[in-house]
């Protein structure tokens, strides 16, 4: 299972490579650069100037140069300064990735809290209003726009004269503040996954509740309730970590437009910013960083798997 | 005079300019004629972006200079006041406190002020400030700045002692001065550029506030500088404020709500009529304070697609649009767009004339000048449209309808601003609509736009005989005959290159909360007025 | 929805099409969403005739006017009907969607169909390709590509449809795995059939089920992604009514005149609902372990 699992990674690294070399070449047949950023409102710019600041950036030798010296100091473990604030890329990077992994973090917590919970509840209380009340919601839920969600809560929280303080604030710097800042985008974020969770819930343990060994417990004398948490739950699991895997990386869409509407600055408006100024060591950079989270998101789930059900684990080893 | 702001009837289409607001007249400053300004307190400015870095010389960004100017000074400054308005230069001292101009206009001698001190930040450590670091500074511009064209008439800089500094240019240039003063012009001290420091994170100055702190994307904090040379006209040690933050926030809900809940102090960006009215209602006694903008919206026309080869082709395109129309309906008021901006009273051509070349539209003559031209059914090109924001995107969507009434069809081609610039450089467009430059200087609009090589010049003009007048303004040391000139080449302009077409300043909100006073926004970066602001409580 | 399938199956299957249709009549809910989404599919084919204003047009005099008798959902900052626009986006939604879908199914289903019928080098290339597309967030990858290509609504097709192939290549390969050893294909191959005569005369007909349920659920997340990349300023350009660029426009109104927002991120609600129901629907109705 660990060699299946670390297989996958390393492959991913490598085809995380190509995408790093398609979006270093691609970027750069985008018309404009950071120089003409740099000196846009400059009254008098003569084409000397531009040229010594290209070749002050390395932007004046070849593609393939650029590419061999940008992807030798990656291995190195250097992503290089950028262009626009001069400043490591690194730290940047960093910087952003904290807002939007609490943020994601916080809405598939938030999401599989409520998801799982409804879904167990809807199935309890299959064919019952409460169910009903339950499938319609996750329903409209699943086909609200996330872009949609955010701008009505904004909305709504204008109206009833709440406004979230700024400017953001990391969460050991000022906790309560820091709170109130990534709650309600994590909520816009998380109620879309939280339908998701809930309908894939509430089938697969019906599912397994018709399933025999559900059926041979209840013949041991397991109580009910003690059936569907322990064996049902438990087994409903496998495709519901799954769909949290693959719900991580709509997440990590949503967060581009959520950060955006709620102005915290992660990693999601970085990209935005970088390919707006043509920053291409940042924009390389994020790439980079929302390939390496995906690629650790699909490890953790085929681990995860092996963890809840064994017969996963001798399948593929 | 003050611009005025033009406003409309309830009749669109009737010319009404009857209104007038008197820019940064309004009513600031009334209630604080009774109190006297008291030291102490914060201010929250918001901003659009981050700085990027603080390196002067490596960018002409916003996000720098406007943050750079709470820690340095130049060499001359923009006085500001109840009575100056937004858009008018007058010079006053600030690291040079007095000057010489020789008969010939040639030599400039500034008399650098004595007992500056650098802020006390290593490896500086608050030296006195002497003629060496403005040396070094201008070398360094000349060298590689961003700013470089703003020495391009210097000849050679001289320090014959510590206080004393002597520009020797190499033909007449009025706006030397104003040059000077240009919001990239700041004054660092000769450590910058020996490798004594990084220039690109850290700030030292001899300016009223120093940098505590820059967290990219959430503010950029600034403390007092105890030991700041500047005095209020009463003779108050500046600045009033103890600290200053500045908010970069994109999102204009983001900053709404900001402002609403008084986390920002002093507002600075886009705001239409219908956000202001909101914020009015929520926050009482807020400062409602309005100019026209320094930067208007343009519109190029590539000769080298064939209709805008005819110059009566652009004249129709002008004649199309309903500027005042525009003005008032996407951007709650402002001003007609001139050769000049409207910001530069003193510059532009005078209002009613700008009404009569620019805002009267007519759609029969286009038509007529159309047909004359040999494009009586019209003809369709491709409008590429630089995202400078939804407001600037419906002026575009309003050219576009008003184009269509003379039957002349334009396709938006919607392209981001580096992609929009470079465009422009390369001439790759047929026609090209984006928002100037922040210009302080009718000269400057001149040589970026009508000169040869200038950066703006995305339509190739070549036009020896209005170079001739561009030269020739450069040298003209009286005020009213340099303003004839100036508005002589105006008048040319529209007659015979009309293009690019000036089409709408807007107006500026310039909310503040009700604690602020002493605030006079100006079109230069920096926030010029800033240490005189103080607050109530 | 039915568009497509008698696109692609018509009219050698139509009697188990009417089958389909019938079975999702006879359940509430797949009677309903197909009832909402012909509505918006009818809105959306008619907009022209139904809105009674231009979308492009300015009306100078009536600029953000409120809900009225006239203008149903109001007029936006430039005096353009919104409820017309609302109509006109729609229809340029549900068009990108069915590009994408159509593009997806016709692109995905072929590599995912090659990929499974012949497995080997050919499959790991394909497998390889497809998780490049698949290391970044699909908003992130059409994000990049739309903001390279620049804003159009072709380019939108192209950045959602590249963004959406993953997931169908993965999903019909691992169908034709597991039909590929079933006797009727080894007869075909014996009988010497071509590996594409076998693909569309077998391989189509079987994964169709499946295909049909991914296509309506890509539908609904091609519309969403096209609203966000208008939104973020790279999808549809100006002056084109479509419901995201609606939005991002209305961000600037969210206090002073919210049915900028409130309608067209309504209609974008109503519209992807009714394409999941719809795909739920499908997805019962096509379950084997339904079809007792």
């Amino acid at each position: 299972m660990l060699t299946f699992a670390l297989r996958r990674a390393v492959l991913g690294l490598l085809v995380l490579a190509t995408v790093a070399l398609l979006v270093f070449v691609a970027i750069r047949f985008v018309p404009g650069d950071i120089v003409n950023q740099q000196l846009s409102e400059a009254g008098a710019v003569t084409p000397e100037l531009l040229e010594q600041k290209r070749a002050q950036l390395g932007l004046d030798k070849p593609i393939a140069t650029q590419f061999v010296l940008w992807a030798r100091d990656v291995l190195a473990g250097d992503l290089g300064n950028s262009l626009w604030t001069g400043r490591p890329v690194a730290s940047q990077i960093g910087a952003a990735l904290i807002p939007t992994m609490q943020l994601s973090i916080l809405a598939i917590a938030l999401g599989a809290v409520l998801g799982i919970g409804a879904g167990v509840a809807s199935a309890l209380w299959r064919g019952t209003p409460g169910d009903m009340v339950l499938r319609v919601s996750s329903t409209v839920f699943l086909a609200i726009p996330q872009l949609w969600m955010g701008l009505l809560m904004l909305t709504g929280l204008a109206a009833i004269g709440y406004f979230i303080p700024l400017p953001y604030r990391s969460f050991s710097d000022a906790p309560f503040v820091n709170l109130q800042q990534v709650v309600f985008p994590a909520i816009a974020l998380a109620l879309g996954v939280a339908a998701a969770l809930s309908r894939l819930t509430r089938s697969a343990m019906l599912e397994i509740i018709g399933a025999d060994f559900i059926r041979a417990a209840r013949a041991r004398g397991v109580s009910s309730a003690g059936i569907y948490i322990g064996h049902g739950l438990k087994n409903a699991l496998i495709p519901v970590i799954t769909l949290v895997g693959t719900q991580f990386g709509h997440l990590l869409s949503g967060t581009v437009i959520i950060e955006r509407i709620f102005n915290v600055p992660g990693l999601g408006n970085m990209l935005f910013e970088a390919v707006a100024t043509r920053d291409y060591p940042v924009l390389q950079a994020a790439v980079l960083t929302y390939g390496l989270i995906t690629i650790t998101v699909n490890l953790l789930v085929d681990l995860s798997y092996g963890m809840v059900d064994p017969r996963v684990r001798e399948a593929r080893s | 005079m003050l611009e005025r702001l033009l406003h409309h009837g309830s009749k669109l289409g009737v010319i009404a300019p009857a209104i007038a607001l008197f820019a940064s007249l309004a009513l600031p400053g009334m209630a604080g004629a009774q109190e006297k300004p008291r030291h102490g307190g914060k201010v929250t400015i918001n901003v659009h972006a981050d700085a990027p870095n603080f390196d002067p010389l490596a960018s002409t960004e916003f996000g720098v200079h406007s943050r750079l100017g709470l820690a340095l000074n130049r060499l001359v400054e923009w006085k500001t006041g109840p009575d100056i308005a937004y858009g008018q230069f007058v010079p006053k001292p600030a690291l040079a406190e007095s000057w010489e101009i020789s008969e010939d206009g040639l030599t400039y001698t500034f008399h650098l002020r004595r007992g500056v001190v650098w802020q006390d930040i290593a490896p500086v450590s608050g030296r006195p400030f002497v003629a060496a670091d403005v040396m070094a500074t201008y070398e360094a511009i000349r060298q590689s700045g961003v700013q470089k064209g703003q020495l391009s008439t210097v000849d050679s800089i001289a320090a014959p002692d510590d206080h004393t500094l002597v520009i020797t240019l190499k033909r007449p240039n009025v706006v030397l001065l104003q040059a000077l003063a240009h919001q990239n012009m700041w004054i660092l001290p000769k450590e910058a550029f020996d490798g004594g420091y990084d220039r690109k994170s850290v700030v030292i100055g001899t300016g009223p506030w120093m940098l505590k702190e820059n967290e990219a994307g959430v503010a950029t904090r600034f403390t007092r500088n105890p030991a700041y040379f500047g005095r209020s006209d009463a003779g108050d040690q500046l600045p009033y404020l103890d600290e200053v933050e500045i908010l970069p926030m994109k999102d204009l809900n983001a900053r709404i709500m900001a402002f609403r809940s008084g986390q920002i102090d002093i507002w600075f960006g886009p705001l239409n009529h219908t956000q202001m009215e909101g914020l009015k209602q929520s926050v009482p006694g807020i400062k409602d304070i309005q100019t026209v903008a320094n930067t208007q919206s343009e519109l190029y026309l590539n000769p080298a697609f064939e209709p805008f080869a005819d110059v009566r082709v652009r004249q129709a395109v002008n004649l199309a649009i309903d500027r005042q129309g525009l003005g008032e309906v996407i951007r709650g008021g402002g001003a007609i767009g001139g050769v000049v901006g409207a910001a530069l009273v003193a510059q532009t051509l005078p209002m009613d004339e700008r009404i009569a070349l620019y805002g009267t539209p007519d759609h029969e003559k286009a038509k007529a000048l159309l047909a004359e031209a040999g494009y009586a059914d019209g003809f369709s090109f491709e409008l590429t449209v630089l995202n400078y924001g939804e407001e600037f995107v419906r002026e575009a969507e309003w050219i576009q309808q008003d184009l269509a009434e003379i039957g002349v069809t334009a396709e938006i081609k919607m392209v981001d601003m580096v992609a929009g610039q470079a465009l422009g450089k390369e001439g790759n467009f047929q026609a090209m609509f984006l928002m100037m430059s922040p210009f302080a200087e009718a000269n400057e609009y001149f040589t970026t736009h009508f000169l040869k090589d200038g950066n703006r010049n995305y339509t190739g003009i070549d036009d020896p005989v209005l170079a001739d007048m561009i030269r020739d303004q450069q040298g003209i040391v009286d005020e009213a005959a340099r303003q004839q000139k100036v508005w002589e080449i105006q008048r040319y302009i529209y007659e015979n290159v009309q293009n690019p077409l000036p089409i709408w300043a807007a107006v500026l909100l310039h909310p503040a909360q009700t604690r602020v006073e002493g605030w006079h926004p100006m079109l230069t970066q920096g926030f010029p007025s800033l240490p005189e602001v103080w607050v109530t409580k | 929805m039915t568009l497509v399938i008698e696109a692609v199956e018509a009219p050698r299957r139509s009697s188990r099409i009417a089958a389909i249709l019938r079975a999702m009549l006879r359940d509430p809910v797949g009677c309903s969403a197909l009832v909402i989404l012909t509505l918006v599919l009818l809105v959306a084919l008619f907009a022209p005739w139904i809105a009674q204003f231009d979308p492009l047009h300015q009306d100078r005099r009536a600029v953000l006017k409120v809900p009225s008798v006239l203008h149903w959902f109001g007029t936006d900052d430039i005096g353009r009907d919104v409820f017309s626009r609302v109509l006109h986006g729609t229809r340029i939604s549900l068009f990108v969607g069915l590009m994408v879908v159509t593009l997806t199914m016709i692109a995905g289903g072929l590599i995912g169909m090659i990929s499974g019928y012949f497995g080997g080098w050919v499959d790991t290339i394909i497998q390889r390709v497809v998780e490049a597309l698949d290391t970044l967030p699909s908003l992130v990858l059409s994000l990049f590509i739309a903001a390279m290509l620049g804003p159009s609504v072709r380019n939108v097709v192209i950045a959602v449809t590249l963004a959406q192939i993953p997931r169908f290549v993965r999903v019909v390969r691992s169908e034709m795995m597991k039909i590929r050893g079933q006797d009727f294909i080894s007869a075909a191959r014996v009988i010497g059939a071509s590996p594409l005569r076998i693909m569309i005369t077998h391989g189509v007909p079987n994964l169709m089920p499946t295909m049909l349920v991914l296509g309506s659920l890509a539908f609904g997340v091609a519309i969403m992604t096209e609203a966000a990349l208008s939104f973020l300023g790279v999808g549809t350009p100006p002056p084109h009514p479509s419901l995201g660029t609606m939005l991002s426009h209305g961000t600037r109104f969210i206090t002073t005149a919210p049915w900028l927002i409130v309608f067209p991120g309504l209609m974008l609600t109503i519209s992807v609902l009714a394409l999941n129901l719809v795909g739920d629907a499908l997805r019962d109705v096509l379950d084997p372990r339904n079809q007792q």
